[in-house]
């Protein structure tokens, strides 16, 4: 019995060093929710990869300087099961994307949805709360 | 990668071999990156989340089997067998687990094996890789070859047991390291 | 936006509404390291419970283990198979709490449940049985089906549980 309490122990001992190192997968972890973000701007690029897509979107601000976003969506596999396919963001649309900014308060976010100008509206799946379309939070 | 933290950060400049020596590997992590089979892995709908998902509960079949030969080095489980009875019995599956985990691990590396360089917990995780292979194989080569003497003792001796606790340790490390990897930018 | 998520009665909206809110899951929640540790000791968890049940289940099918008699191995296997299944209870309660309403709209969750309810169940009428097998060698009929069930629950929380992460 103590045996196995020392071994329990020791997992947690090890476990330790990765405290202070953060963490980011859990979306609240290195999101904020109180940091709601909408990001009106032109897609640059999309990252359809593993294990998190990226959009790249260049935003106007009031000032009229661009700034380069980073925002993260689920995985292609989940977002094909929401309707979004590779090429539904060619580079140069225009869009608006919500989400949550980084807590660090970087050009990062995690996006719940990309809106297009005709009212369509495409969820990212990621881990952002209200990525699926769900009715509830 | 020689910092010693008990001292004056004397590492040596990044200059002449060493910088080429990093840039070398970053050079070819970038150049795996690029492969279309890497981006294919990278880019796909089903196999990441497969290969993943089999590195990921391969773990039970890998580190879940060697646990039970180091719990038995150490004296805290499967007392009833003799060492050598847990440890020939297991290795067939522990070994099979091992390739299986090796395989999917290197997928995965080749699917992003910029990130993988620039992790941290990457780098923890292939050194504690190393020492789990060092210690296996110091103890298959100097210390196992002698276990008629020991093998029904509750407990194994000195170097044994020893070699048991260094395997369960870097296990829990390796296995926390190669999560943590997610959680890197 | 109702879409193919589970539909629950409101009792159990309710439920999962109350774990979502409490101080432990907002201290987790707010954490920057606190989910890590969690996800990281599940993890060890899994290598520990599905280890000693891969171990006992090679033993039922006759692939592993066989020079010991099954009721040994699997009185041997107990407490680990417990303490692993405790642990892992305990630290995927903390996480459930930390983010109860995103597994309240997650189909692959109540698929989880489901099969960690029949996987507990199956191996509890196995295990039981199994301690009763009085010799070592030839392995009553039984066995080689039911390990290949009850792996295939155990091994399809796995997935499950994976499949949470993924969506």
């Amino acid at each position: 019995m103590r045996a196995r309490l020392a071994v329990l122990s020791l997992y947690a001992g090890l476990l330790l060093p990765v405290a202070p190192l953060g963490a980011h997968h859990s979306f609240a972890a290195e999101f904020d929710i109180k940091r709601p973000v909408k990001l009106k701007g032109t897609v640059t690029r999309m990252d359809w990869i593993n294990p998190h897509s990226w959009i790249h979107i260049d935003v106007k601000g009031a000032d009229g300087k661009v700034v380069a976003w980073m925002v993260e969506g689920g995985s292609p596999n989940a977002l094909l099961r929401l309707g979004f396919t590779k090429a539904a963001l060619p580079p140069g649309s225009e869009v608006v994307v919500e989400g949550f900014q980084a807590k660090d308060g970087s050009n990062r976010a995690v996006g719940q949805f990309v809106a297009f100008a005709d009212g369509r509206k495409l969820f990212l799946g990621g881990s952002a709360p209200g990525a699926h379309g769900d009715a509830d939070k | 990668m020689g910092a010693n933290c008990f001292s004056v950060d004397r590492r040596p400049a990044l200059t002449g071999t060493r910088i080429s020596r990093v840039t070398a590997i970053l050079s070819i992590c970038e150049w795996i990156d690029s492969t279309a089979f890497s981006t294919a892995i990278r880019e796909s709908t089903w196999w990441f989340p497969i290969i993943e998902t089999v590195h990921v509960l391969g773990i039970a079949a890998s580190a879940g089997t060697i646990l039970f030969v180091d719990l038995r080095l150490l004296g805290i489980g499967m007392k009833r067998e003799p060492l050598s009875e847990v440890l020939e019995q297991l290795q067939p599956w522990t070994l099979s687990a091992f390739l299986v985990m090796v395989i999917s691990g290197a997928l995965l590396f080749t699917s992003e094996a910029v990130k993988c360089y620039h992790s941290v917990f990457f780098q923890i995780k292939v050194g504690l890789l190393v020492l789990a292979a060092v210690n296996a194989a110091l103890f298959h080569a100097k210390v196992y070859p002698g276990v008629e003497v020991w093998d029904n003792l509750p407990a194994a001796p000195g170097r044994a047991r020893m070699a048991g606790g260094l395997s369960l340790a870097l296990w829990i490390g390796i296995i926390a390291m190669g999560r943590a990897i997610a959680y890197g930018k | 936006m109702e879409n193919d998520a589970l539909h629950f009665p409101a009792a159990t909206r309710s439920l999962f509404l109350w774990c979502d809110s409490t101080r432990l899951s907002v201290a987790i929640r707010d954490s920057t390291w606190m989910f890590a540790v969690v996800e990281i000791l599940h993890l060890l968890g899994l290598a520990v419970l599905l280890g000693s049940l891969v171990v006992f289940y090679l033993r039922l099918l006759g692939l592993g283990m066989r020079r010991q008699p099954v009721a040994q191995l699997a009185a041997e296997l107990a407490p680990w198979i417990r303490g692993g299944l405790a642990f892992m209870l305990g630290t995927g309660l903390l996480l459930f709490f930390s983010e109860a309403m995103k597994c309240y709209a997650s189909p692959p969750f109540a698929i989880k449940m489901l099969l960690l309810s029949l996987a507990v169940v199956s191996h509890l009428v196995i295990f039981r049985r199994a301690l009763r097998i009085k010799d070592s060698t030839p392995s009553p009929l039984w066995t080689r089906p039911a390990a290949c069930l009850s792996l295939a629950l155990w091994f399809g929380v796995g997935l499950a549980g994976r499949a949470i992460g993924f969506q």
